[in-house]
């Protein structure tokens, strides 16, 4: 996780978790202060200064909240939308959580409402109001009656100063008298703009008298006298009379008399506890609308906080309890497609957190197992390439088979030996097949019918180990195969009975057993060469001397009787000496003398002697120049190449034989070899030939002496060829050498 | 700095029942003096008045913006009307010379009602009582 994406995390939590929790927890602490506040008088300083802020700090809190809760449910319904794994579990959790706690939410908001109401409206009591009107009237009653009482006796007080001077000592002290006698505090003389003129108080040492406001001289101005109870600065009341004197003289101005009277304090007393009582109470009835409005607004917001705290709570639970299993569920996913490298943090100690550690602890053990599982076929992956490589090199067929016989491997000396295709099994030494049966062998070749009889039988007879030895019969090439079996434990479930399967391991003896027969012959051709050439010159020499003894001394039918005799002998003497020569040819060890040659030349010299003579083969040639790299005997080639026409030849005795030779050249393995083909249109080789092919003595014709194609297969093996013998499908015998080239 | 404040001030309905069911109104009355060109605030006072109905006399009581001058009246109008026509003091001290302004407002302070009243009167548009900001230029010159 790179540094940017570190800083979007934190941003996202801080955003996403903090910030929503800062906000209700803000807007909670705003409920209290507001629930502790609103009954309150105001005055306090904090509540008075920070009240809109605290509303603005409420609003912003709920704008941070809605707009979390937003986010996260439109989250949730495109997680829901997309079939992310635990979403749907979420949202059935947050509607199940809803539905459980906003009814008994709704249930006890309404109720809170209508108790509160109640309760406040239960404060008012329609008699207690009564009696504090009452209380009140009583007491202006008795302000009105005081007032009415001393603006009579004010009435009096003026029409006995209104003679006096305005300005005189004698008004001062009048004044004075009468402030000590008739119950004012103060009495004053003023003109009739409030000019002071003369005054008089009952405390010498007062201050200037206060002088009556704009409305009691208007009052006073037209209606000639005023008189009220007035409230003073500290609280207390007075009553206030202000009486018009008028002009004494023509000329004078009139002039106002005011006297102050105060009231009897504990009257003021009472007065100002009624007066204080029945405004609280009539200021409380006021707010009581005001009052209820706000504990319903605040009991709203407790709601709306406690709705959001509850889809809040439940997303966060639904999270915390759904993204351990949306992350198992992944990981079980990813698991089971074959990631065992998943690992969920374990967070929580609860059940699912006990869950997401045995869910590691299964992941870890399957690892673990993995991994064995791995080093196990990783070795046995070894050992399979181990075993492939030497089943691949050995030159030993193997065929192994099922308790029912059916063919599970074969390696490639098998098919080699077997001329099975490529294609058989998986193509490769070792590789499976398909559980071919060896009926299907046979049925691919019918040769191998001896061989799966061979198998077959073995196996019927239940027995550890096996060998035998078995001739195929192929038209061309005949096989001999020496077999050996094993029976092999095979690898069971448990519960099951434990199998058996069988290894066959066979071997081509057919070249040991030729080359055993070739040198048997070659010491018969020796010994008989040694035995009967030796006696054939003296039996030539004694017939020849006898001739020539008695020729002269018989006649007639002795005569001829004798001329036929010794020439019958001299030519079957001939012929056993020419016997014994090609004995000796087929037992003669080898000793080539290799030189370069080019083959088209030579077959080109040896057809030109056939040529020239009164021969009854006639050629057709089609030879690859050359080649070069042709290391061979020339003398032995020549012998090859006659004993091959000479036996096209004397495929007809009456009839010419046309004798296709072609040569070309091909890569076989990663070698290069020059492959020459004899083709004559004469009646093919016989069928004994065909099943014995180059064995001595194997032959249909009366002359010769059944050694002509022996001899063939012995100098092409000299020159490290291949030989084989066949019959065209159109007619005549095919000759088939393959010369390795250098 | 001294300033004589003339304003008509007039009460809603509302405001007149709450003043009578004893709910004190407090009315503020908030200077400001400003640079005229660069806008920026030089000084900034507000003073607070309250009106208060005393039931026993009937009268009405007016105080401030000290607590020690407390002034009754017979008739609310008579209240208001000497709320209308103060002789303020703005204390600048020595101005630089240049053009200043000076604005005034009055406003019902919803701060100051009881707290039943406060949610309510936030969201009444009957208890807006503020005026508008009114401006007089200035001119500083040597020496004033």
């Amino acid at each position: 996780m790179n540094t940017e994406t570190r800083q979007k995390t934190r941003l996202n939590r801080v955003l996403f978790r903090i910030l929503p929790m800062l906000a209700l927890l803000s807007a909670l602490l705003v409920s209290l202060f507001l629930i502790s506040g609103v009954q309150k008088e105001s005055g306090d300083a904090l509540l008075d200064d920070g009240y809109i802020w605290v509303l603005i700090v409420t609003v912003f809190a709920l704008i941070i909240l809605l707009w979390a809760i937003f986010d996260r449910i439109v989250t949730l319904v495109r997680n829901v939308r997309s079939g992310v794994p635990g979403a749907l579990l979420s949202a059935r959790w947050v509607r199940n959580f809803l539905l459980l706690s906003l009814p008994p939410a709704l249930i006890v908001f309404f109720f809170s409402a209508y108790f509160l109401t109640s309760t406040i409206d239960s404060w008012f009591d329609v008699q207690v109001e009564s009696a504090l009107e009452d209380s009140l009237q009583l007491g202006q009653q008795f302000l009105d009656t005081r007032t009415l009482e001393v603006r009579n006796q004010l009435r009096e007080t003026a029409s006995g100063l209104s003679y006096l001077q305005e300005d005189g000592e004698e008004l001062r002290r009048a004044l004075l008298g009468r402030v000590r006698t008739a119950g004012p505090t103060e009495l004053t003389v003023m003109e009739t703009d409030g000019t002071l003129l003369a005054t008089a108080n009952i405390n010498a040492l007062s201050s200037m008298p206060e002088r009556p406001g704009d409305f009691a001289i208007m009052q006073a101005s037209q209606q000639g006298e005023y008189s009220a109870a007035e409230p003073t600065v500290d609280g207390r009341l007075q009553i206030r009379v202000i009486q018009l004197m008028p002009a004494l003289y023509p000329g004078d101005s009139p002039r106002f008399l005011q006297a102050i009277f105060p009231l009897p304090p504990d009257i003021t007393d009472l007065t100002a506890s009624i007066e204080d009582e029945y405004f609280r109470y009539q200021k409380v009835g006021y707010l009581r609308q005001s009052l209820k409005q706000s504990f319903l607004l605040i009991l709203s917001l407790v709601l709306l906080l406690t709705v959001l705290l509850a889809i809040l709570a439940a997303l966060y639970s639904a999270r915390r309890m759904v993204t351990p299993l949306s992350k198992l569920s992944r990981a079980t996913r990813e698991v089971a497609e074959g990631d065992l490298e998943q690992e969920v943090a374990a967070g929580q100690r609860d059940e699912i957190g006990f869950l997401v550690s045995s869910f590691n602890q299964m992941t870890q053990a399957l690892r673990s197992a993995s991994q064995e599982a791995e080093a196990s076929r990783a070795e046995l992956q070894a050992q399979g390439e181990y075993l492939e490589t030497v089943l691949g090199n050995l030159s030993s067929g193997v065929l192994t088979l099922d308790g029912e016989g059916h063919i599970i491997t074969t390696n490639e000396s098998c098919k080699q030996i077997l001329h099975l295709p490529e294609t058989f099994g998986a193509g490769s030494a070792g590789g499976k097949v398909d559980f071919r049966s060896l009926d299907s062998l046979a049925e691919f070749d019918p040769a191998m019918q001896p061989f799966t009889e061979a198998v077959r039988h073995q196996l019927g007879r239940g027995r550890e180990e096996w060998q035998q030895e078995i001739k195929i019969e192929r038209t061309g090439a005949p096989l001999v195969l020496l077999m050996r079996g094993s029976r092999l434990p095979v690898l069971s479930l448990p519960g099951e009975d434990p199998g058996y399967g069988h290894v066959v391991v066979f071997d081509d003896v057919t070249v040991l057993n030729r080359a055993q027969r070739e040198a048997a012959w070659a010491e018969a051709a020796r010994r008989l060469a040694h035995e009967v050439k030796n006696p054939l010159t003296p039996i030539r020499l004694a017939t020849e001397r006898l001739h020539l003894r008695l020729a002269d001394k018989l006649e007639g039918r002795d005569s001829e009787i004798l001329d036929k005799t010794s020439r019958t002998i001299v030519a079957q003497v001939e012929a056993l000496r020419k016997l014994v020569d090609a004995f000796g040819d087929y037992a003669r060890e080898p000793e080539l003398n290799r030189t370069t040659i080019r083959l088209d030349e030579l077959i080109g010299e040896v057809v030109a002697l056939y040529q020239q003579g009164d021969s009854k083969v006639r050629f057709e040639l089609d030879l690859a120049p050359g080649p070069d790299g042709l290391a061979a005997d020339s003398g032995r080639l020549r012998q090859l190449l006659h004993n091959l026409i000479r036996n096209a030849g004397e495929a007809r005795a009456e009839e010419d034989v046309t004798l296709h030779i072609r040569s070309r050249l091909l890569e076989e393995k990663g070698k290069s070899w020059l492959a020459l083909e004899l083709l004559d249109d004469g009646p093919g080789f016989p069928a004994m030939v065909l099943e014995q092919p180059f064995e001595p003595y194997v032959t249909d014709k009366s002359k010769g002496s059944g050694l002509g194609l022996a001899i063939c297969r012995k100098i092409v093996s000299e020159h490290d060829g291949k030989i084989s013998l066949a019959n065209r499908a159109e007619g005549g015998a095919c000759v088939r050498i393959q010369l390795p080239l250098a | 700095m001294d300033v004589r404040f003339e304003q008509h001030l007039s009460l809603s309905p509302e405001a007149r029942n709450a003043l009578v069911h004893g709910v004190p109104l407090t009315v503020g009355i908030e200077l400001v003096l400003r640079d005229a060109r660069t806008q920026t605030r030089v000084k900034k006072k507000t003073v607070h008045y309250e009106i208060r109905y005393l039931p026993l006399s009937e009268h009405y009581q007016l105080s401030g913006p000290a607590d020690s001058s407390v002034r009754t009246f017979p008739r609310l109008r008579h209240a208001l009307a000497e709320l209308g026509n103060l002789q303020l003091n703005l204390e600048t001290g020595a101005l630089p010379r240049g053009e200043y302004e000076l604005l005034a407002r009055s406003f019902l302070d919803k701060q100051k009602m009881p707290p039943p009243m406060r949610l309510p009167v936030l969201f009444s548009p009957r208890w807006n009582h503020e005026s508008a900001w009114t401006s007089w230029p200035l001119d500083i010159e040597p020496g004033a």
